[in-house]
């Protein structure tokens, strides 16, 4: 099952290159197929972080049009499109809280990883089947982690707050936070390594 | 992460765990301050050099872009593609030389005691092109809120041929320079932005005779700083050339 997973995600990468590849010379119908790919996950990570739906298309919107007029920021020796196109949309939905103070109070609801309050996204899109098994690979391993490594994690990356913010809001040293989230990382990596 | 790669420069073990505990903060980006500006240095003077870290980055980096997976897709408003069809300039045929090359070349607008004339050179579909930019640029400017603003030299307090239009949360601002010097042979003048989180690269600056107008499609109340450096041409700059011109928020 795991070595299904893996090739499954090989090969989707393989497809997210080969798109790529034709975006780059100007094809809108592979810039179609990955928005279709793509745009729920990245619509999904913005509106957690921004917690605004209009900030959210904003996002998407920005990360979309730079993939097309920039495609070449995309370098495919340096990992998966995937990992590429996703943390361009996140940069830049961390860029926007950051900008947006008066969102701040909604991040409390985004620090988590429940859906959206009203939102039941899960059954109105279909991923792709090598995205539905990373699903699954990424939140098991995200379980995985203790609490305390979860917790600087999601404050980090699903509530885009600063290290300097976290060590604040906890009350722990900045040295704390800074070692728990390597430590974090590296067990999720092990982790995802394992499923690959 | 925790499989050094091949030889390279190596600090020592407890030196590396700081860079390493550096670049998680880097991925996730949730550096600042002392914190950032370190990681910069070590992004720019050792991890090039460095395999393992060169490695390290780039596990961190594919481990935190897969955080997005954990959390539920949402299908986006029907809107919002067609919005990017609209968008979507004809790539086919266009040079290589940047994001938003596209937009600055053949913006060009000659302006003739406030009214506005024409470059014989210019055909006319440029032309038609032009003088809707700068239109757009004047009703632009009338805004309420849109603040002039002109840029200086870098460095400097003397004032820059170029001014920025811009107004809070629209998504695009204009540069109007003001016959702009051609840049030096073999280079050209590239328009950067920079939050102090992220610095990117928004395309050439390429000035026409008299005045000249280009749309920057970014908010730009988003960044703390316009640039303009020189730049190799038709290459995709990944790092600021030569400031020589620059404005702050």
């Amino acid at each position: 099952m795991v070595a299904s997973g893996a090739k499954d995600m090989r090969e989707g990468d393989r497809e997210d290159l080969l798109l790529h590849r034709r975006l780059s010379a100007g094809d809108r119908g592979a810039f179609d197929e990955l928005y279709r790919r793509y745009a729920p996950t990245a619509y999904g990570i913005a509106y957690r972080l921004t917690g605004q739906q209009l900030l959210a298309q904003d996002v998407v919107h920005d990360a979309f049009l730079a993939l097309w007029r920039a495609p070449e920021a995309f370098d495919a020796t340096r990992g998966a499109f995937r990992s590429f196109f996703l943390s361009l949309v996140h940069h830049r939905a961390v860029d926007t809280i950051r900008r947006e103070e008066r969102i701040r109070a909604r991040q409390d609801r985004a620090a988590n990883l429940e859906p959206v309050v009203g939102e039941d996204p899960s059954e109105r899109v279909v991923d792709e089947d090598f995205l539905t098994r990373r699903r699954s690979e990424v939140r098991d391993a995200l379980a995985d982690l203790s609490a305390e490594q979860r917790q600087v994690l999601e404050m980090a990356y699903f509530a885009g707050k600063t290290q300097v913010r976290i060590a604040e809001e906890l009350g722990i040293p900045l040295g704390t936070v800074k070692t728990r989230t390597f430590a974090a990382l590296r067990k999720l990596r092990r982790a995802l390594e394992t499923e690959d | 992460m925790d499989r050094p790669g091949p030889p390279g420069p190596q600090p020592d073990p407890e030196e590396h765990e700081r860079i390493d505990e550096l670049l998680a903060g880097y991925a996730l980006r949730s550096l600042t301050g002392e914190d950032a500006a370190e990681a910069d240095r070590v992004l720019s003077h050792h991890v090039p050099d460095c395999a393992r870290c060169r490695q390290t980055l780039l596990a961190l980096s594919d481990t935190v872009a897969d955080l997005a997976l954990a959390v539920d897709p949402i299908e986006p408003p029907e809107t919002l593609l067609p919005r990017l069809h609209r968008e979507l300039e004809p790539r086919g045929g266009r040079p290589s030389v940047g994001r938003w090359a596209g937009v600055a070349v053949g913006t060009a607008v000659v302006l003739i005691a406030g009214g506005m004339a024409v470059s014989q050179g210019l055909r006319a579909g440029d032309l038609k092109a032009q003088n809707d930019l700068f239109a757009q640029a004047l009703r632009y400017a009338q805004r309420p809120n849109a603040d002039n603003a002109r840029l200086v030299g870098a460095g400097a307090t003397e004032p820059a041929p170029v001014s920025e239009v811009a107004a809070p949360d629209v998504d695009h601002f204009f540069l109007i320079g003001s016959d702009v010097p051609a840049a030096p042979v073999g280079q050209a003048y590239g328009i950067w932005l920079s939050n102090g989180v992220e610095t990117l690269f928004a395309g050439f600056f390429v000035p026409g005779p008299e005045v000249t107008v280009v749309k920057v499609p970014f908010d730009r109340s988003r960044f703390d700083r316009v640039l303009i450096t020189l730049e190799v041409p038709g290459t995709v700059p990944t790092r600021p050339g030569e400031a020589v011109w620059e404005a702050a928020a």
